[in-house]
């Protein structure tokens, strides 16, 4: 009897003992459960917005450049060319023999006219590698770079050339020396008030590369001259420019991007109208980019990394901050798209909807082959060699 | 028999009430996650957190918040990783001494990176037999298979590549631990696309990603050319698409130089 009653006694015990430790578990389950639930409902609401989104379509048109047929009977295969500057009625630009390294050796000047199909070429001896070439009222002006030694260092000679449309009658109408390959000057057309400015700099650096000097100029085209209109230094706030390669001309006002010394940037604006500059946006990044659409401002930054950060300004309140992968550049398409390239794939951000939408192109253009500008409303210029073309981004 | 199962009942309900308070125990202990740290460091959280991160009821299992849990769990979720893993030689760049200098720029990063010492630019110039003008394709595959031991270079026309035997030769030549010289035509790499003149130019890849899509989606390269005053940060070392760096060299009359 007594063994039997201790054989009942441990029965129980561990049938207690085993309830227990299911109840445990089971309680442990339940809170793992109701956090996993909570984080699923938080992806399901995440895709569920994502499928609210608009879904933008956009139909992409490629069209010959009308350019084009002249340019492949008019100039040797062998040598390359750039289109400098160009309108509805126009196209400028250079020929250039390649060469080995550095800049082409630039061999002509073109024209070509839209309405009467005709292309015009002009041969001379120029003195460097031509970079930049408007014709503006039966005149040609042109920037020509070189190279030049100044205390055992090299530097980029430029000059602002005037020349006749025979280039019999060359005149240096300014010149100066930088020391980077991205400050090389630029004639800035304003097509809409028919007007011409140029902006350049002039700077000295140490052994070390070390900033020792820089002077900016903005000048105005004013009866086949220029006139200077504001010289920069910035010296005192310890400033500089990087690049001109971003400065733009929008509604009479010329925006370009200053370094701080805080290794941020900043960009200004300078209004042509009442001679003032103010400050636009400053950052604590890189300023790699940025564009202009109607009171939009979009911006690209570059981190350590050389990720990209996108953001997008309206009336200085900022709508979107988004990364993308490595180096990315961006083009106008009209007042309300911008197209964004980013590691050879592409977006468009388009201010209607405020988003930021990926695209596809038709199969047979790889676009990251080819530079690309705006060319007017909807539309951008896409150059290669020979194989220069018109698209046009439209909304369905 | 009735006592024993009067036993049991009481045993059966103290064991009950065993788990009760081990239970409550156990939530206590719960409740109290920060109770590993000493008062000092406990203070010293609390002055390096923002008080927005913290929940010191412990409804987490940690101090931190739900608020803060879900953030740094979706933090970047939306940034995509480009690649798994990258195979880089961490070639050095060096700055070009002149206009015309970025072949002896590339000759010197490329020794130096394979054999830990280089020469300077002025004298591989010098050696190569073209001072004062640009280096020649053929002169530095001899003048890098003169300096080093082991796997040697060569040059092959740029164009003769499709984009996956570019990738594939890349590939190849940074396993066998040579940065590939590039005689490009560099408009084609992201810093180079807003440029209004066209550039030839050599710069040296260094290293490549692996991703979803295989090796050579992304390719590393460094340029001893793009330099800002005295700042290293923006220019010197990148990365462009495979893609890029094979637009760069697949045209006429532009060499890749590889092992």
């Amino acid at each position: 009897m007594h063994k039997k009653n201790i054989i009942i006694l441990l029965v129980v015990c561990v049938l207690i003992v085993s309830l227990l430790f299911i109840s445990f578990n089971n309680k442990k389950s339940a809170n793992k459960n109701e956090k996993t639930d909570n984080h699923e409902s938080l992806n399901v609401n995440n895709k569920k917005d994502n499928n609210d989104k608009k879904a933008i379509n956009y139909n992409i048109e490629v069209d010959e450049l009308k350019l084009s047929e002249s340019l492949k009977s008019n100039i040797n295969k062998n040598y390359t060319y750039q289109i400098t500057h160009y309108n509805d009625n126009k196209y400028n630009g250079v020929i250039n023999k390649p060469v080995d390294v550095g800049l082409g050796q630039t061999k002509a000047l073109f024209t070509y006219d839209v309405n009467t199909n005709t292309f015009k070429q002009k041969q001379t001896n120029f003195k460097g590698s031509v970079t930049s070439f408007i014709e503006k009222d039966n005149n040609y002006y042109y920037v020509e770079i070189n190279t030049i030694t100044i205390d055992k260092r090299e530097y980029y000679s430029w000059s602002l050339i005037k020349n006749n449309k025979e280039l019999s009658d060359r005149k240096v109408l300014l010149k100066g020396n930088c020391s980077l390959f991205t400050l090389f000057p630029e004639l800035i057309v304003d097509e809409e008030n028919q007007d011409l400015y140029f902006f350049s700099s002039i700077d000295r650096v140490d052994e070390s590369n070390n900033l020792l000097s820089q002077n900016i100029y903005i000048y105005h085209f004013n009866k086949e001259n220029f006139e200077l209109l504001k010289e920069l230094n910035y010296k005192e706030q310890n400033e500089y420019i990087g690049s001109i390669w971003s400065t733009k001309l929008v509604n009479k006002k010329i925006f370009f991007v200053m370094k701080t010394k805080d290794k941020g940037s900043k960009i200004y604006l300078y209004d042509t109208e009442n001679n003032k500059i103010e400050t636009l946006y400053e950052d604590s990044k890189n300023i790699f980019d940025f564009e202009i659409l109607d009171n939009y401002l979009i911006i690209t930054l570059l981190d350590e990394s050389e990720n990209t950060l996108i953001k997008v300004y309206k009336d200085e309140e900022k709508l979107i901050e988004e990364k993308l992968n490595g180096i990315s550049n961006i083009y106008k398409i009209s007042n309300n798209k911008l197209l964004i390239e980013s590691s050879s794939k592409y977006k468009i951000y388009n201010t209607k909807y405020n988003e930021i939408t990926d695209i596809e192109l038709p199969k047979d253009l790889d676009l990251y082959r080819y530079s690309i500008k705006s060319y007017k409303e909807d539309t951008l210029i896409i150059m290669k060699d020979f194989d220069d073309k018109l698209i046009k981004i439209a909304e369905k | 028999m009735k006592r024993k199962i009067l036993i049991m009942g009481v045993l059966t309900l103290g064991l009950l009430s065993i788990n009760k308070i081990n239970a409550s125990a156990l939530e206590s202990v719960s409740e109290k996650c920060y109770s590993q740290y000493t008062e000092e460091q406990i203070k010293y959280i609390l002055e390096q957190s923002d008080p927005k991160d913290l929940d010191l009821t412990c409804a987490n299992d940690t101090i931190f918040s739900k608020e803060k849990i879900l953030n740094d769990e979706n933090l970047n979720k939306d940034v995509p990783t480009p690649f798994y893993f990258t195979n880089e030689l961490n070639v050095t760049a060096y700055k070009q001494e002149k206009s015309y200098g970025c072949g002896y720029a590339s000759v010197k990063e490329v020794l130096q990176n394979i054999n830990g010492t280089s020469k300077s630019q002025s004298q591989y110039e010098s050696e190569m037999g073209n001072a004062g003008s640009s280096a020649v394709v053929y002169k530095i595959r001899n003048i890098l298979n003169n300096y080093i031991s082991g796997a040697k270079y060569t040059y092959t026309l740029g164009n003769t590549y499709s984009l996956d035997s570019f990738k594939s030769m890349v590939v190849n030549s940074i396993t066998n631990k040579r940065p590939v010289i590039m005689h490009s035509i560099s408009n084609s790499l992201p810093l180079y696309k807003r440029s209004s003149a066209k550039v030839y130019h050599y710069y040296v890849i260094d290293g490549y990603s692996y991703n979803a899509f295989g090796a050579g989606e992304y390719m590393f390269y460094v340029d001893s050319f793009s330099r800002d005053f005295g700042d290293g940060n923006t220019f010197g070392k990148h990365r462009a698409t495979g893609k890029e760096a094979f637009d760069s060299v697949n045209i006429s009359g532009r060499y890749v130089i590889h092992a």
